[in-house]
């Protein structure tokens, strides 16, 4: 039997009282019963919208005072009399805030700092990994991928399909296979890159998708290759593009050139199988494969998914799938075939199973960061509310010599911190998404159109809410329970500067330190992450970094055939190498540190394949001759490409090694004249002609990679880089080639016009993002900290104001008093500062392996971290102790 | 004494009672309510004004037995009294009087005999 949102019963018991409130929630559970057998969130939606109308409150006033019905049960009114009281008490607290406005504007502005960053982040968590899949019962959904021997999971060949297609079905009802496939979407302007999934046929009746409009595809649209151009489009496509035009189905949409006819839309909540957080945009039949993606379907780049028949496990599904990874590869004798089949089930995989772990950890250390903020923001409420609590004993004890007990102040108190946790967690809130919209903004370099689609939802307020009322309860509660524990009639009697304060005043100090040695932590680390910023950018990679244009150009993603690519690639090298003020222009099929590869096999005469494998695997690149001199990459052996070895008439097989990969094969020899067979083909012989300086292929901290360079003739896949050096501007030299490209082709797709900068980028995100990130957690503790110094200082001067006009009429020097104030002040944040860097040499230990070229005990970083606190707490100690000079020691004495 | 009147949304939720004869409580009479008039009525709408009617005496509440379809929750009956009838007849004699010589409105399904 379906049951309501328990967050929602437990709002309408807290609402309603228990005379009245069975048989209302009766009567909504009956309503919920009836909607939920025709759409679960519709139910959900409307019990919602029942429980917040604010009818319910009507309700709530219109019952009291209502005799009980016959048939009552005796006690079924009782719950009021808390309500009753919790609200007088609500009401009371408002009151006492708005007293002080002052401490409760700082308060909640406090408290906002410390939630919004949790909420940030967790909205960012939540687009990016909360998402569902949009696909019912996910947990009857497996994923395949062939796996290697260290974990890993990879994409395979449409020749494993079929076998799992034909042999499993005892376990499966249907099974569809699925590649990722980018293409330039034009809809009569510009065009972009967008990325799609090109699928079998029975892809979304597998997943139990059905179209929101238009038809699923159709068996005979996935039967023969290159016949049937139709797409799906998704939902975020048709509302964005194409204005969610109703009759948007029967159109068309240019895919690479070719129009192909739109037959379906697909379902809001179904963003296809890439992840969630980025967004499927168009479904095409995987049989399209010759017009999309002419060079990849032998490559394997497929993952499988299938749907569990009834009572089938997983773990049945993986032993029909490992005899049928032995088939395949008994099949393949020849080339040693180790395919492993790696099942996982979809409601376990929240982007990739190869990166969840890594995806995980940082969200970990995030989370932990802004919680460390969270804490010390609690911590200055707990002690400006301590400080509170002492200047309200008067207060208390009257109360409590009037009878009222011990739980019901507690309850008071606590009532108070609520209001303000609900007040601050509601600023926190709009903090948080602004903050949140902010970082999305930031747009990522990669070539992948990142979709994440953050804003309000009733999760990101759960957490919101919830943050703030652990909160409350860390900063609340040891307060409230310090403030019964006055002696009532020494405080009537008003003996004030009992004992007591000292306590009290300890107890301030000793948090003071606990937010200074957690600032000074966060701190070390900002610092830590920066230094190793620092260190990633003087990094040398191997090649030339200094300005250049890079332009992207695709000509695969329209239609060409592969001599009028040639032909165009030739024009635009020639013509954009004598276009004004360009020194030197080269073409490539890959940038270095691009964060992708190609790689090819070869045998090699004389050398042994590494072991499990049968040939030797090569990363490379198609470059033009000009690329060496470009980059800025040495000549160590023999000689660079020329224009013979382009001209398809007279190249034989040629190509260039990378220090490390003449290294690797001949060692203390000379590489040069050697011979290699691609794919172990006598046919395809590469010749090498001569070896050059290693360059970072992957990462800036890889040791050197074995790369081959051949010429651009020998390996180009449809898209190139071009690199300019130039005297002007590299971005206006980018544009001027990217108007050069459009205009001996109009329909080539250019897709990144920029320069080196824009392209390192790429491989500086990440550590930019973290060390931005955390600097910016650091700082912000830093500032509450200091805010928490300040309110102590403050009240410290207020507290001694007497016992200052004393010494200072007994003849002290203003100077000495405030020194006095300051160094009280000081001695908490040392305190706090030494065991903040006994924490952050444990820390700086556990970073140590994340960070690049940093020494977890940086010097550096462990000296800034506590200057940089002594400097700005020694200015939040001194502004308000400057108040203790200007007591007039007459009035002081007067006073009390 | 002269009979107090329901107000508008009252006269609806008292008809509803009436309608439902013995089988009238928060869910049945906010269907009632739907199904008439064609348009959504929030539950706590319903229940505020049933309560109100039975501080006015148009209705009299019991509760009944708990249901498992209801969550273990007891029903609220509500019956129509003898002052909740003569209330809403008034009304009507009232509108009746106001309608007379005026077109009356087309029936929605046109087939009224």
């Amino acid at each position: 039997m379906p049951r309501p949102p328990r967050a929602a019963r437990w709002l309408l018991r807290l609402l309603l009282p228990g005379s009245i409130h069975d048989a209302f929630a009766g009567d909504l559970h009956e309503r919920f019963v009836r909607d939920h057998h025709r759409d679960p969130r519709r139910a959900r939606r409307n019990y919602w919208r029942d429980v917040l109308s604010p009818t319910v409150l009507h309700l709530r006033r219109e019952v009291k005072g209502m005799p009980l019905p016959p048939g009552t049960p005796p006690g079924a009114g009782r719950g009021d009399g808390t309500m009753t009281a919790l609200l007088a008490d609500l009401k009371f607290a408002v009151r006492m805030l708005l007293k002080a406005p002052a401490f409760t504007a700082v308060a909640v502005l406090s408290l906002a700092l410390g939630i919004g960053p949790n909420t940030a982040i967790f909205s960012l968590v939540d687009a990016a990994l909360l998402q569902d899949w949009g696909v019912p019962e996910p947990e009857g959904i497996v994923d395949m991928y062939s796996l290697t021997d260290d974990g890993r999971y990879f994409y395979t060949y449409y020749r494993v399909y079929e076998l799992i297609d034909e042999g499993a079905g005892d376990v499966f009802t249907g099974v569809a296979a699925s590649a990722q496939q980018p293409a330039n979407v034009d809809l009569g302007g510009e065009g972009e890159l967008l990325m799609g999934e090109l699928v079998t046929g029975n892809y979304f009746g597998v997943l139990g998708v059905q179209p929101a409009r238009g038809r699923d595809f159709l068996p005979e649209e996935d039967a023969t290759p290159g016949t049937h151009p139709v797409v799906i489009l998704s939902d975020r496509f048709w509302r964005t593009r194409l204005g969610s035009d109703p009759g948007a189905v029967g159109s068309d949409v240019r895919l690479n050139g070719r129009p192909y006819s739109v037959v379906g839309i697909a379902p809001p909540e179904f963003k296809g199988r890439i992840a969630p957080g980025i967004g499927t945009d168009f479904w095409v039949p995987v049989r399209m494969y010759p017009h999309l993606a002419p060079n990849q379907m032998s490559n394997g780049n497929l993952f499988f998914m299938g749907r569990l028949r009834d009572g089938v496990t997983t773990e049945q599904a993986r032993a029909v799938l490992d005899a049928i990874a032995t088939r395949y590869n008994e099949e393949r004798p020849d080339v040693r075939s180790t395919l492993t089949i790696g099942a996982v089930n979809l409601d376990e995989v929240r982007l990739s199973p190869n990166f969840d772990d890594t995806i995980q950890a940082m969200t970990i250390l995030l989370f932990a960061a802004v919680g460390l903020v969270l804490l010390v923001a609690c911590v200055n409420l707990a002690s400006f509310l301590l400080a509170r609590a002492t200047d309200r004993r008067k207060e208390m004890a009257v109360r409590i010599s009037m009878g009222a007990g011990r739980g019901a102040i507690v309850r008071q108190l606590l009532v108070e911190s609520l209001v303000l946790a609900t007040l601050g967690g509601a600023a926190g809130l709009l903090l948080g998404l602004a903050a949140s919209r902010l970082l999305v903004g930031i747009d990522p370099p990669v070539d992948i159109p990142l979709n994440l689609e953050v804003g309000f939802n009733l999760r990101i307020l759960l957490f919101t809410m919830g943050v703030a009322g652990v909160a409350a309860l860390i900063f609340g509660l040891t307060p409230a329970l310090e403030a019964t524990r006055a002696p009532v009639a020494a405080t009537l009697r008003d003996e004030s500067g009992s004992a007591g304060g000292r306590t009290k005043g300890r107890a301030r100090g000793f948090m003071v330190a606990a937010q200074m040695a957690l600032s000074t932590v966060l701190l070390f680390g900002a610092a830590l992450f920066l230094r190793s910023l620092q260190a990633a950018m003087s990094l040398d990679v191997g090649f030339d970094t200094g300005p250049a244009a890079v332009v992207s150009v695709e000509p695969w993603a329209s239609e060409m055939t592969d001599e009028e690519r040639e032909v165009f690639v030739a024009d635009l090298i020639r013509e954009a190498g004598d276009l004004p003020g360009v020194t030197s222009l080269a073409a490539t099929s890959r940038m270095p540190l691009d964060l992708g590869t190609t790689n090819t096999n070869f045998d090699i005469p004389g050398v042994e394949p590494p072991p499990n494998a049968d040939r030797h695997v090569l990363e490379f690149a198609a470059v033009s001759p000009s690329y060496f001199a470009t980059m800025g990459i040495d000549l160590v052996e023999g000689r660079l490409l020329d224009a013979s070895d382009e001209d398809p008439e007279t190249a034989a097989g040629v190509g260039l090694l990378s220090r490390a990969a003449a290294q690797r094969f001949w060692p203390g020899e000379s590489a040069v004249g050697r011979v290699m067979f691609r794919g172990g083909d006598p046919e395809r012989a590469v010749t090498v002609v001569g070896v050059v300086d290693d360059a970072a292929i992957w990462s800036l901290t890889e040791s050197p990679r074995p790369y081959l360079y051949l010429p651009l003739s020998q390996g180009g896949f449809g898209r190139y880089e071009l690199v300019a050096r130039t005297s002007r501007s590299p971005g206006q030299v980018a544009a001027e080639i990217r108007d050069l490209a459009k205009e001996l082709r109009p329909d080539v797709l250019v897709s990144q016009t920029g320069t080196m900068n824009d392209h390192l980028a790429y491989i500086y995100f990440l550590p930019r993002m973290a060390a931005t990130t955390i600097s910016l957690v650091g700082v912000l503790a830093l500032i509450l900290a200091c805010v928490g110094l300040y309110g102590m200082v403050s009240y410290t001067v207020a507290r001694r104001t007497r016992e200052v006009g004393i010494r200072m009429a007994l003849g002290a020097d203003r100077g000495a008093v405030v020194g006095m104030v300051v160094r009280g002040g000081l001695l908490v944040v040392a305190l706090g500062g030494l065991v903040g860097v006994g924490a952050a040499f444990g820390l700086g230990q556990l970073l140590e392996r994340f960070l690049i070229g940093v020494d977890g005990l940086d010097p550096l970083a462990l000296f800034a971290a506590p200057v940089a606190l002594f400097a700005l707490s020694a200015l939040a100690a001194w502004l308000p102790a400057r108040r203790v000079s200007r007591i007039d020691p007459v009035e002081a004495l007067r006073s009390e | 004494m002269p009979p107090q009147r329901p107000g508008d949304f009252e006269q609806q939720v008292l008809l509803a009672v009436w309608r439902l004869e013995g089988a009238a409580y928060g869910a049945s009479v906010r269907d009632e309510l739907e199904e008439r008039t064609g348009a959504g009525v929030a539950q706590g709408a319903v229940y505020t004004t049933l309560i109100r009617l039975e501080k006015k005496g148009f209705v009299q509440s019991r509760l009944s037995d708990p249901t498992p379809v209801r969550g273990g929750k007891a029903k609220r009956l509500f019956r129509i009294t003898a002052e909740g009838r003569a209330g809403v007849q008034e009304v009507r004699r009232a509108m009746d009087r106001l309608w007379e010589g005026l077109p009356a409105p087309e029936s929605p399904t046109g087939d009224s005999v």
